[in-house]
């Protein structure tokens, strides 16, 4: 049912046509009258803008004006004097006079002014010169003749020139914009008045201009840095808008700013994409107002108008919609009816004409269809009748088709048979004995099948059973010209008997017997040798038709490839059995390592593959030169015996042929085999033999076996079977052996690893720092262990160094240890145990070795129970060449033997029993001293501190009286005594610095000197140190240098002791220089001050260099005599430096001066707190 | 086809497109745009440690409000909380004010302004009577405020050399000054830093005194000796001018303070903002503020009405002759 589809699609097109045209008009009305008011509303923003920017800029220029009024106001001074400006020497007096009292009016003038207008914070006066004389400040004090020299600054240069200058605005507390305005003085010689101006004024105009929502001003001066905008929109004062392309165009448009052309210009703005943006410029000083707003805002009028035109829009295209509806009805209607008359003539009903009365195109259409239906019943009529000759003609050739379509049906039929039954042909034969009757219309089929011989019957099929029995009566039968199948056999063609009655040859016997009269009969031939035969045959004369003839030849055909594939088939399979057998016995060598079984299936799957009864494998044994029987099958165990008794060798037996020939011997027949030696095999019942050698590398490993009970030749598949078999033996007998050498050598390993491991343990023990009982306790039970004895001791001298202690033991009970604790045996009665600690030789006592009457201890020791010993072992514990001790083994409770190697194993462990007991006695030793030495360096600070601070006190007092007295404050002072004085006073200064250096230093020592952590600049110390030594140095004649990098960052550290280090490296670098420079730079590398201190002094040697920053040291002690100084500086300013956690080093050498060099880190923390 | 049916149909289109059309014009007259509806007003909160609601910098503020167009009830609405002198009231009057949800908080002198910085961290903040915002911790940099507080600065650093010089110009032979500065105000120190400095250039011993309230300034003035001067920044607790007022006129010395107001009590001479003027200069970063600046962009500014006032009779109390620099740029005088 497409027909309404289509009609609508027609009426919907011209729907879509008429809304195309009528709607399209529409919009592009509304697009131009849009475009047009937007550009006209764009224009009107863009006029309103440029009026305000020009009266805001109007506003400013008057603003401005009035500061140069009232500033010019203050210039008339003595240079409008046309008399005063003539310098000369008889005016200078008057002009002088003059001056002076100007100089105090122009200060009351400025005062004036600063009172008068706001916007003025300073103004100064500059004279011819450029001088600055007088300045006068809103904020800061005025000044009188400072003298500042402003004569190369613009502001003078350009107001000299005789001109009103206003500066670029520049900011100060870096957001309040300025300008300076500089003015001449006078008509004649020219000095200058400057104002500093304050700009917000500007600003608050700027913000006081109504530009509409969103819009703003703001001005740019001469360089385009903004003096006043809009912060809301990020605009900061001085910031440079050069980058702006609309600054950048109204300044190259500057020049005809008169005429009012499109000034507007959409770039973006500084929070809105679009603006619209007018400008001004103000009088002659460069500067230019702004006023912008947001483009969007000219869209704002145009909201209505575009409503407005959408609302058209959307009512033109309904009634659009309304007349295209009524047009295109009126179009489709009388096609609709063409359109249902032409489906009446489609479906056939061609006696109907289409009634159709438009009067147009159309109705010419309509009778056009009409006349077409005429013609098209007349055609009908003729063709009819040839449709029906024609299907005659094909009724018969039909016939023919079925027939063969038969026939094929049939042959396809026996091909399906053959291809589901590939293992046997039985099924093949019946299918084309029972097809062949059928098809070739006999009484009778038979296949038959020819070995060479005879032909045999293999199927056969026979409508009458007395036939059936003649039939397989006739089989087998020789080729013969006696019956068509015979003679198929014998003539290798097809044979066709018509009637047997007619033909002579034909055995009428067979002919009765069978019944038949017409017979044929087609051989099966491959490879043009008969290999069967198919023959069919009828009861009633009747020739076979060619048809027949060739489909019984298409059987015959069949029938061979069905023979030949189950051939093939049988020899794939029987091959596949053998792939398999060899399959497992591979994976039976690979599968295990188990040497007997991998040969005993090799063996047996030999024997089953080879279709043998009985299989033996034979190694070779090498050193005997005998084969030996190693895996049997299919043999009993007495005949097994037997073959091993043989005592096989090269060159006797099957086996012993293969092995010398390197090839497969056999016997086929042993009973006519003369000289086989081993009668009991053919005893057994075997006939024939087959060996073949196990070879490795040319090398006879052994051999492979198989007997057979039936005698005759193996063949030749067989023999390279057991090639194969014999090859696997040799891989398995090979594996065997390397797996069992592995097996060994890793048992082997594994007794090595168990006694590294006692032994890692061990030390790993007597690394620790542990106390010297536990040291030897784990020391003795690890080698008990190790060596398997049922006690150890460890005994060692007293204290008293008179005798033997017990220090350890292992293994022992409480009833045995408990007597010996606290007991020392002296020397003189230790027996056998004094005598190894004296000569440090190993002792074992046993049944074959008794302990002689020397070596016996002597009671009451003899009498302890642990110590009552017939069988024991005494081993010296030997450490650094020192013996140290003696180690004591006993089996007394299992009574074993104490072995040998026991002894050899216990010697090593007395050894390192010895290292423990050693270290830990040094151990304790250096423990002990440095707790001591501890002490007493905290004794030695404290004294020190204590003692500092006692001899600080007096020192001051006498200091102070040495001073009252040199004051005069006791009275005139002779000068001999005075010269005395002098001396007590420097030297009790040296002697009070020193005490301070001490005092420093011991607190450091002790811990107490804490940085006090804060804020400072390292250039204000570089600097305070500097101007603390240069009159030092310049009393030398020492140039001074100080080189700080302005912008150094703050630093965090305690200031003054930084201060007190730097302070004694330059001190020092004065003081040992005589002639030359000393140079202090401070940098900042790697997050650290890096200070060096450098001299053109004498310089320090390399070995001098470690020395002088040890406390009392310098280079050398005729310097000390020379130059003074307590030694404790460096000590001191390294400790320091270090406490900052810092660096304090020198580079030097003899002659070439030196560098102190220290590093600090630019925030250092608080080093944690020393006890 | 019939042509009754026609002529129906073509009825109803035309009734259909006549409809369409009238609502087409009311549509039309509906899109013009309708004017905005009124906001409500801004709510202002005032924080200060006056005596009473109508402190000078408040009623700069409104005037200064009033020009930029906010007109008060309308546009803004001030809700006002004065402390009568008492500091530690501060913190809770802020916390008031900021429970109340003002849009913006206004405050004169520094304890105010750090009570209201510390109760909020979102409303903004416009200060006036600071002496020094940087030094007091108020804002990160003048130029850039950082936080929600700005302002308008007194100066109180940056005069203080030039109120040395005003006393100095006024009376010669002055050496010794006292700077009393109120001891909890962390913003003086750079001022006396400053006067310090200055001092030295102008043959001055300046010595720096800091004090809690009148009870310990009575007590510093106890070493005021004739001819001897007191310098009083403003900013300070009114206490203290008063008794310094007091002492001034009974020992004969010059103070110098930092604000007209005290001239009018009988002080003698100050040099300083006027507060009604900085009212009305906050007045503009607060409009900044209201359409919509944002008070860590608008830099703080310093006082632009800078007055010179001097009492005659107080001076001539003194017997000072006040010289004509004085006389030309002093703004009043008081008799």
């Amino acid at each position: 049912m497409t027909e309404p589809a289509r009609s609508g699609r027609l009426f919907r097109k011209y729907v879509a046509v008429l809304l195309v045209l009528v709607g399209g008009v529409l919009m592009a009305a509304s697009l131009v009258q849009l475009y047009f008011s937007y550009r006209e509303t764009q224009r009107a923003i863009v006029r309103e803008e440029r009026a305000k920017a020009v009266a805001a800029a109007g506003r400013i220029q008057q603003f401005l004006s009035e500061i140069e009024q009232q500033v010019r106001e203050t210039t008339r001074t003595a240079s409008d004097d046309p008399d005063a400006s003539q310098v000369g020497p008889a005016k200078l007096g008057f002009r002088e006079g003059l001056g002076a009292a100007l100089a105090d009016q122009r200060a009351l003038d400025f005062v004036r002014v600063l009172r008068n207008v706001p916007a003025i914070s300073e103004l100064s006066y500059l004279d011819l010169s450029g001088k600055e004389q007088l300045r006068v400040s809103r904020l800061d004090p005025d000044v009188v003749g400072s003298q500042d020299d402003f004569s190369r600054a613009p502001k003078f240069l350009e107001a000299k020139s005789g001109k009103t200058y206003w500066s670029p605005v520049h900011l100060k507390n870096e957001s309040e914009p300025y300008s300076t305005l500089a003015m001449p003085v006078g008509k004649y010689a020219i000095e200058v008045t400057t104002a500093e101006v304050s700009l917000r004024s500007v600003q608050k105009m700027m913000s006081q201009i109504e530009v509409g929502p969103g819009g703003y001003a703001y001005v740019v001066d001469s360089r385009n840095h903004v003096i006043a905008g809009p912060e809301a929109l990020g605009l900061r004062a001085d910031q440079d808008l050069s980058s702006l392309a609309r600054v950048g165009s109204a300044r190259a448009e500057r020049p005809r700013m008169a005429d009012d052309a499109e000034a507007a210009v959409a770039a973006n703005g500084f929070s809105v994409d679009k603006i619209l943006s007018a400008h001004a410029p103000i009088g002659s000083l460069g500067w230019l107002v702004f006023v912008e707003r947001s483009a969007a805002d000219a869209y704002a009028p145009l909201r209505a108008p575009i409503v407005r035109s959408v609302v058209i829009f959307v009512l033109g295209l309904l009634l659009s919609v309304l007349a295209s509806l009524l047009l295109a009805r009126r179009m489709t209607a009388p096609i609709r009816v063409l359109q249902e008359g032409a489906t009446r003539i489609g479906a056939g009903t061609l006696d109907q004409p289409i009634q159709l009365r438009t009067g147009d195109e159309i109705e010419g259409l309509a009778s056009s269809f009409n006349q077409m239906a005429a013609s098209l019943r007349e055609s009908y009529e003729g063709l009819e009748q040839k449709v029906q000759a024609r299907t005659r003609e094909l009724a018969e050739a039909n016939r023919d088709l079925s027939e063969t379509l038969e026939q094929q049906t049939a042959t396809s039929e026996i091909l399906q048979v053959l291809s589901q039954s590939p293992t046997d042909v039985q099924p093949v034969f019946d299918a084309i004995a029972r097809e062949a009757v059928r098809l070739c219309g006999a009484s009778y089929s038979v296949v038959g099948r020819y070995d060479g011989r005879l032909v045999h019957l293999a199927a056969y099929e026979h409508v009458r059973p007395e036939g059936i029995e003649a039939i397989k009566a006739l089989f087998p039968v020789r080729p013969s010209r006696a019956t068509t199948t015979a003679r198929a056999v014998l003539d290798r063609t097809v044979v066709h008997v018509p009637d047997v009655m007619a033909d002579p040859e034909y055995d009428r016997s067979i002919a009765i017997g069978i019944q038949n009269r017409s017979t044929l009969a087609v051989p099966m031939l491959l490879g043009g040798e008969p290999i069967g035969t198919i023959s069919v045959g009828r009861l009633e004369p009747r020739p076979f038709t060619d048809r027949q003839v060739t489909l019984l030849q298409t059987f015959a055909d069949q029938a061979v490839i069905a023979i030949e594939n189950v051939r093939l088939f049988k020899e794939l399979q029987q091959r596949t059995a053998e792939l398999t057998q060899l399959g497992e016995v591979g994976q039976a060598i690979s599968g295990t390592l188990d040497l007997q079984a991998v040969l005993t299936s090799i063996v047996s799957h030999a024997v089953a593959l080879s279709q043998t009864d009985a299989g033996t494998i034979y190694e070779f044994d090498e050193a005997t030169q005998v084969f030996v029987p190693r895996a049997n099958h299919g043999i009993a165990e007495e005949m097994i015996e037997a073959l091993r008794r043989s005592h096989i060798r090269l060159g006797e037996t099957v086996v012993g042929q293969a092995a010398t020939k390197r090839v497969a011997v056999q016997i086929p027949d042993l009973e006519n085999a003369s000289g086989y030696p081993l009668p009991f095999v053919l005893k057994a019942g075997f006939r024939a033999l087959l060996a073949v050698p196990l070879l490795r590398e040319e090398r006879v490993v052994g051999a492979l076996v198989v007997r057979r009970k039936t005698a005759g030749a193996f063949p030749e598949p067989v023999v390279n079977l057991l090639q194969t078999f014999a090859t696997q033996s040799v891989i398995a007998i090979q594996n065997a052996r390397l797996f069992r050498e592995i097996d060994e050598k890793s048992r082997a390993l594994e007794e090595l690893s168990r006694n590294q491991e006692q032994l890692a343990r061990l030390s790993t023990a007597l690394q620790e720092p542990l106390s010297l009982t536990e040291q030897l306790t784990r020391v003795v039970d690890a080698a008990r262990q190790v060596v398997g004895l049922d006690h150890l001791y460890i005994w060692t001298p007293s204290p008293d160094g008179e005798g033997l202690v017990v220090s350890a033991g292992a293994g022992l009970t409480e009833s045995d240890y408990r007597p010996l604790v606290g007991v020392t045996i002296p020397f003189a009665e230790a027996g056998a145990l004094a005598a190894v600690y004296e000569d440090g030789e190993p002792r074992v006592f046993d049944d074959g070795h008794p302990v002689p009457e020397r070596y016996r201890l002597r009671p009451p020791y003899s009498e302890m129970a642990a110590l009552r010993l017939k069988a024991f072992l005494v081993s010296p514990m030997i450490a650094r060449g020192r013996t140290v001790g003696v180690l004591l083994a006993d089996n007394r409770v299992t009574h074993q033997p104490i072995a040998a190697h026991t002894v050899e194993l216990l010697h090593s462990f007395a050894a390192q029993a010895a290292v423990a007991v050693e270290n830990a006695r040094l151990f304790q030793e250096i423990q002990d001293k440095s707790q001591q030495l501890e002490l007493a360096s905290r004794h030695k600070s404290q004294f020190l501190a204590n003692m500092s601070h006692e001899l600080r006190t007096p020192m001051n007092a006498v200091l102070g009286y040495t001073d009252l007295i040199l004051d005069g404050i006791f009275g005139d002072v002779p000068e001999a005594i005075r010269d005395t004085l002098e001396r007590v006073k420097s030297n009790g200064h040296h002697l009070l610095g020193l005490i301070n250096d001490v005092l420093d230093l011991s607190r450091i020592e002790a811990g107490q000197l804490t940085l006090s952590l804060g804020d400072y600049a390292m250039g204000e110390v570089v600097h305070a140190v500097a101007s603390a030594v240069e009159s030092l140095a310049a009393g030398k004649k020492l140039a001074l240098k100080a080189i700080v990098p302005i912008d150094l960052p703050p630093g965090r550290g305690d200031e003054r002791r930084l201060t007190q280090v730097l302070m004694n490296l330059v001190g020092n670098a004065i003081k040992f220089t005589d002639a030359g420079q000393v140079s202090i730079e401070a940098r900042v590398a790697d997050g650290s001050f890096l200070v060096s201190v450098s001299d053109t002094g004498p310089g320090i040697s390399e070995a001098d260099q470690q020395r002088i920053f040890e406390e009392f040291q310098q280079v050398d002690s005729s310097s000390t005599r020379k130059k003074g100084g307590s030694g404790l500086g460096l000590a001191i300013s390294k400790r320091i430096v270090e406490l900052h956690g810092g660096r304090l080093w020198v580079e030097s050498a003899p002659g070439q001066g030196s560098t102190f060099y220290f590093t600090v880190p630019l925030v250092a923390e608080r080093p944690a707190e020393r006890a | 086809m019939r042509a009754g049916t026609r002529r129906a149909l073509a009825l109803r289109l035309f009734l259909l497109a006549a409809a369409l059309a009238a609502f087409a014009w009311v549509v039309t007259a509906r899109a013009q745009p309708t004017p905005q509806p009124p906001r409500r007003p801004f709510r202002i909160g005032v924080l200060n440690a006056a005596w009473a609601a109508s402190h000078p910098t408040v009623e700069g503020l409104k005037a200064g409000l009033r020009e930029l167009g906010f007109e008060d009830g309308r546009d803004v609405t001030f809700d006002i909380r004065f402390t009568a002198g008492k500091l530690d009231a501060m913190p809770a009057a802020a916390a008031a004010l900021v429970k109340s949800g003002v849009d913006l908080i206004f405050t004169s002198q520094g304890a105010a302004t750090r009570a209201a910085k510390e109760a909020t961290r979102s409303v903004p903040i416009v200060f006036t009577l600071v002496g020094d915002p940087l030094a007091a911790g108020l804002v990160r940099a003048l130029a850039r405020p950082g936080a929600n507080v700005t302002g308008v600065s007194s100066l109180q650093t940056e005069l203080a050399a030039k109120r040395l010089e005003v006393l100095k110009t006024l009376a010669p032979a002055v050496h010794r000054v006292w700077l009393i500065y109120y001891d909890v105000d962390p913003g003086t120190r750079p001022m006396i830093v400053r006067a310090l400095d200055a001092a030295a250039r102008m043959q001055l011993q300046v010595v720096p005194k800091g004090v809690l309230d009148a009870a310990e300034l009575r007590q510093a003035l106890r070493d005021v000796r004739r001819g001897d001067a007191v310098f009083l920044p403003e900013g300070s607790n009114p206490d203290l001018a008063v008794a310094a007022i007091e002492r001034s006129t009974s020992l004969r010395i010059p103070v110098v303070f930092g604000t007209a107001l005290w001239v009018g009590y009988g002080g003698l001479v100050s040099y300083g903002p006027d507060y009604y003027a900085e009212g009305v200069q906050a007045a503009a970063l607060v409009a900044k503020i209201l359409r919509g600046s944002r008070p860590s962009e608008l830099p703080v500014e310093g006082a632009e009405k800078i007055d010179l006032a001097v009492n005659l009779k107080t001076a001539e109390l003194l017997g000072l002759a006040v010289p004509r620099k004085i006389m030309l740029r002093a703004d009043a005088f008081r008799r």
